[in-house]
């Protein structure tokens, strides 16, 4: 299949750069859509409804394209992959687990081998339940994504499709593995250091204490900002992001927790994340600055599995992008560069893929890649 | 930037060419920023990792300091568990003098620096005494001694404590020291300060006392013990009274085994004695029924045969002529054997009679006498008749009468027939050794009272031939006798035997072969 990425700053620049992308006899027939909040997602989505095209569609809190990283903005990876091969499946539920195990059934009932690509918005929803609803049901379906975004204003975040559109739901695209070779590596670059520590009172990803102290002291007192902390801003979750705590789940996958926002009242540290009360956890070694060469490293060891795919598709925290600063653009950029085909992706609140050596699971401060190839 | 950006906006350049700059200039803008968000992060990011570092270091710093207090703490325990394992394994009160030597060892494996080391045992009821075994860390002796508590100053603190269970800590210097040496040597119980002191007095000495059941475990050291080795001492110190209680356990259960043994030995010859006496009265019973018997006989006997002599008389006097020379000896001779079997028949007839007098059970009743003039009344007899019968028999006799025995129920007439024996056997043992004796040969027969605490003591001794061993046994059985054939009938030791007996008391012998024979009469007085 052939893949073309557009991208612009307001529906009409959308528009003529796809009357230029399709001058041609590129015709599509998906359309993934990540936007800011602040695109007009209705004009479109029935921009593209109108000629027939499925959209599969997130906001972000920040977009990528090849090896460019935007924020405001609409990226869109056109696709002319056989209808027959995928379908999208869209929910809206307040109960995660349930909407992701009923998603599970579907795509399951649709191609008897199926790998979803799923995205879920909402702000408050207990991610791993996202992992669990489709793992329980059937613990061999290949499952990557991750979270909607909303520019850091932690207002809502929105998927939607052709005739959908919500903030508490789910969009799924299936893609009959049969017919499109799908693969996926998620890698963080972060490493522990230090000695255990005691996640001593928390709910759900809002941290209250660590060993007994209060979480915001905690980090202040390692991370030793005079900046005030008393900012509920986007400067401090800037200066945290860059020292996720790595968390030790029961199924033995170490995963990352990224701190996006402090509050104040409490001395809480919210996580991009849960963490349950009790975890153990150890804090991160800031990665040096071959980070990005070592992710792109890992990154192609999926030439292995796929040496000549069609389309790159990027799920990466935002507090990635916090802790990369302006290097993030080259991270995309190398990574492109592994495959040098199209590759589209957008800053999420929590990535869903599969470590080396791991079980699939959610993460943060994470890249989840995902590699497609459609067998001719 | 934006200023920069004016600037190339106004160059007087072509489209292209400002579109070229201001890419440049983006790519500048950019690389710019990405140091100076390196610079600032490397800063960040240095302090951060020393921060986590450090209180890493402090964290692992705790875990070690734990780690060690543990390992030390096993290593106490195993130490213990040494002391524990020996303690058990004792079975004599020998080996509680393995066990100070192994506490002390385990102290220095421990390298708790200590210079003496001592047991105090407390005697509570024994006066308050104490008693104190010092010794070196490598078990050597020093002193031990034991003093009532109230002594010395400082034994009297030991005591308190003790008695309070509380630990007691002291700081000696050298006078203190040399003092309490000199003390000890007043006292006695050590014979010099200088064999105390072995080395020089050391100028500095921490005393620990601590207490357990019996008494207190004393570790003296140079400096104070912290409170880690005051706990391993504290156990230590239980441990030892463990041992201790198992050592007078053990003293108890071998003071009971010898009371057990004596009772035994005890059972034995009451076993033995009630055989003996068994025999006896079975012997009694035995000759009381045949010389009942016989008298019958015997009786018949005599008369027939005195019978016959009268008869033979009358033959005699009926004869006027012996016209019959022949006729008459016959006759003499008939009449000369019924002489001999009258005597005998008397003869068998007094055997029979003694014999009797022997099963009799005493019809005697005790009455209050005076031993020591029985004694001598029966001593004067006793010679007197030998002499009449033996004008060459000749002792000298001597008494030792105990005056403060004053009279004692006893049958008097019986009491008498045994003293009277046990003389006369001695006068016989004297007078026979004189005969088989050329030296000079005093004969002497001593008889002698003694008052004991509840009986009296009435002695026969002799410097005759003594009795040989293997007959020792026998001599109180009826008929046993070593005087030739008719002289005497043996029955007067076992008369004598029963007759003491049936009063209570007891009747002994030592003798001495050749040397001579004690008999002992022991009686109690009710």
């Amino acid at each position: 299949m052939k893949a073309k990425n557009i991208y612009g700053e307001n529906v009409q620049e959308i528009k003529s750069k796809f009357a230029q992308a399709t001058a041609d006899s590129f015709s599509p027939t998906l359309a993934i859509v990540f936007c800011s909040i602040t695109q007009d997602r209705k004009a479109l989505i029935s921009f593209f409804d109108e000629k027939g095209i499925d959209v599969f569609g997130s906001t972000t809190a920040g977009e990528i394209i090849d090896d460019e990283v935007m924020e405001h903005t609409t990226v869109i990876m056109l696709l002319d992959m056989k209808k027959e091969n995928y379908k999208i499946f869209h929910e809206e539920s307040s109960d995660t687990y349930k909407l992701s195990n009923d998603l599970a059934k579907l795509a399951k009932k649709k191609f008897s081998n199926p790998s979803v690509v799923i995205i879920s918005s909402g702000l408050t929803i207990d991610a791993e339940q996202i992992i669990k609803g489709a793992k329980d049901f059937d613990e061999n379906i290949p499952l990557y994504g991750g979270l909607a975004g909303d520019d850091l204003t932690m207002k809502a975040s929105y998927v939607f499709s052709n005739q959908f559109e919500s903030s508490t739901g789910m969009i799924a695209l299936v893609l009959n593995n049969e017919k499109i070779l799908v693969h996926g590596l998620a890698t963080s670059g972060w490493d522990d250091i230090g000695i255990e520590k005691t996640i001593t009172k928390s709910t759900g990803n809002v941290v209250y204490t660590i060993d007994d102290e209060p979480a915001v002291d905690v980090f202040v007192k390692f991370f030793k900002f005079t900046d005030s902390v008393d900012n509920r801003s986007e400067i401090v979750a800037m200066n945290f992001a860059q020292y996720p705590l790595q968390l030790k789940k029961d199924n033995g996958n170490v995963v990352l927790r990224a701190p996006l926002m402090v509050d104040i009242e409490s001395r809480a540290l919210i996580f991009a994340g849960g963490i349950p009360q009790g975890s153990k956890v150890k804090f991160s070694v800031p990665p040096g600055f071959d980070l990005i060469e070592k992710t792109a490293e890992r990154v192609s060891s999926l030439k292995k599995n796929i040496s000549n795919p069609d389309a790159v598709l990027m799920f990466s925290c935002k507090a990635r992008h916090l802790a990369l600063g302006p290097m993030t653009s080259d991270e995309a950029g190398k990574i492109r560069s592994i495959w040098d085909k199209p590759l589209i992706g957008f800053f999420t609140y929590g990535e869903i893929g599969t470590a080396k050596e791991s079980v699939c699971d959610f993460h943060n401060e994470t890249c989840s890649m995902v590699v497609m190839e459609e067998k001719k | 930037m934006e200023s920069l950006k004016q600037i190339i906006l106004s160059l007087p350049l072509s489209i292209e060419e400002k579109d070229r700059l201001l890419k440049e200039l983006k790519i500048v803008q950019k690389t710019l920023d990405s140091a100076e968000f390196r610079y600032k992060r490397t800063l960040m990011d240095k302090e951060a990792i020393t921060n986590i570092l450090n209180t890493s270091i402090v964290e692992i710093e705790k875990q070690k300091a734990v780690i060690n207090k543990q390992k030390k703490e096993a290593l106490h325990r195993a130490s213990i568990d040494r002391v524990r394992a020996e303690i058990s394994s004792m079975r004599t009160t020998n080996d509680l003098e393995k066990i100070t030597p192994l506490i002390w060892e385990e102290l220095t494996i421990l390298n708790i620096p200590f210079i003496r080391s001592g047991i105090v045992l407390v005697h509570e009821e024994d006066d308050h005494k104490v008693e104190i075994y010092l010794s070196t860390p490598d078990g050597k002796a020093i002193a031990s001694f034991k003093i009532p508590a109230f002594k010395t100053e400082f034994t009297q603190k030991i005591f308190n404590h003790w008695a309070s269970n509380q630990i007691l800590l002291d700081h000696w210097d050298e006078k203190s020291f040399l003092a309490w040496a000199e003390r000890l040597v007043e006292l006695g119980v050590i014979r010099s300060a200088e064999e105390y002191l072995i080395h020089q007095p050391p100028q500095n000495l921490y005393l620990h006392f601590l207490p357990f059941a019996q008494g207190m475990l004393y570790i003296g050291s140079i400096g104070p013990l912290t409170t880690d080795e005051m706990n391993l001492l504290q156990s230590l110190a239980i441990a030892f009274s463990t041992a201790y209680a198992r050592y007078d356990d053990f003293n108890k259960l071998e003071a009971t085994k010898h009371q057990v043994e004596n009772t035994l030995q005890e059972l034995r010859s009451t076993q033995q004695q009630l055989i003996q006496a068994e025999k006896m009265a079975s012997l009694g019973e035995l000759t009381a029924g045949i010389a009942h018997e016989i008298q019958n006989p015997l009786n018949f006997i005599n008369n027939f045969s005195e019978v016959n002599n009268e008869l033979i008389e009358e033959i005699k006097s009926q004869q006027s002529t012996s016209k019959d020379k022949e006729q008459d000896e016959i006759l003499r001779d008939i009449f000369r054997n019924n002489e001999k079997i009258i005597f005998h028949g008397k003869r068998a007839d007094a055997i029979v009679k003694g014999m009797l007098q022997h099963s009799r059970s005493s019809s005697g009743t005790e009455e209050p006498t005076n031993i020591n003039a029985l004694c001598d009344e029966y001593l004067r007899l006793s010679y007197h008749g030998l002499r009449a019968k033996d004008k060459d028999f000749n002792a000298a006799t001597k008494t030792a009468f105990d005056e403060t025995i004053g009279k004692i129920n006893v049958v008097p007439q019986d009491i008498g027939r045994v003293i009277l024996n046990l003389i006369n056997n001695a006068f016989y043992a004297v007078s026979e050794k004189k005969k088989n004796t050329n030296g000079a040969y005093e004969p002497t027969v001593i008889v002698s009272t003694k008052k004991m605490n509840d009986k009296v003591e009435i002695k026969v001794t002799d410097n005759g031939s003594g009795i040989p061993q293997k007959i020792l046994d026998k001599i109180f059985q009826p008929f046993f006798t070593t005087k030739p054939t008719g002289d005497g009938t043996g029955l007067g030791l076992s008369l004598s035997y029963d007759i003491v007996k049936a009063h209570g008391g007891e009747i002994k012998v030592e003798t001495r072969e050749g040397e001579g024979s004690e008999f002992v009469v022991q009686l109690p007085v009710v």
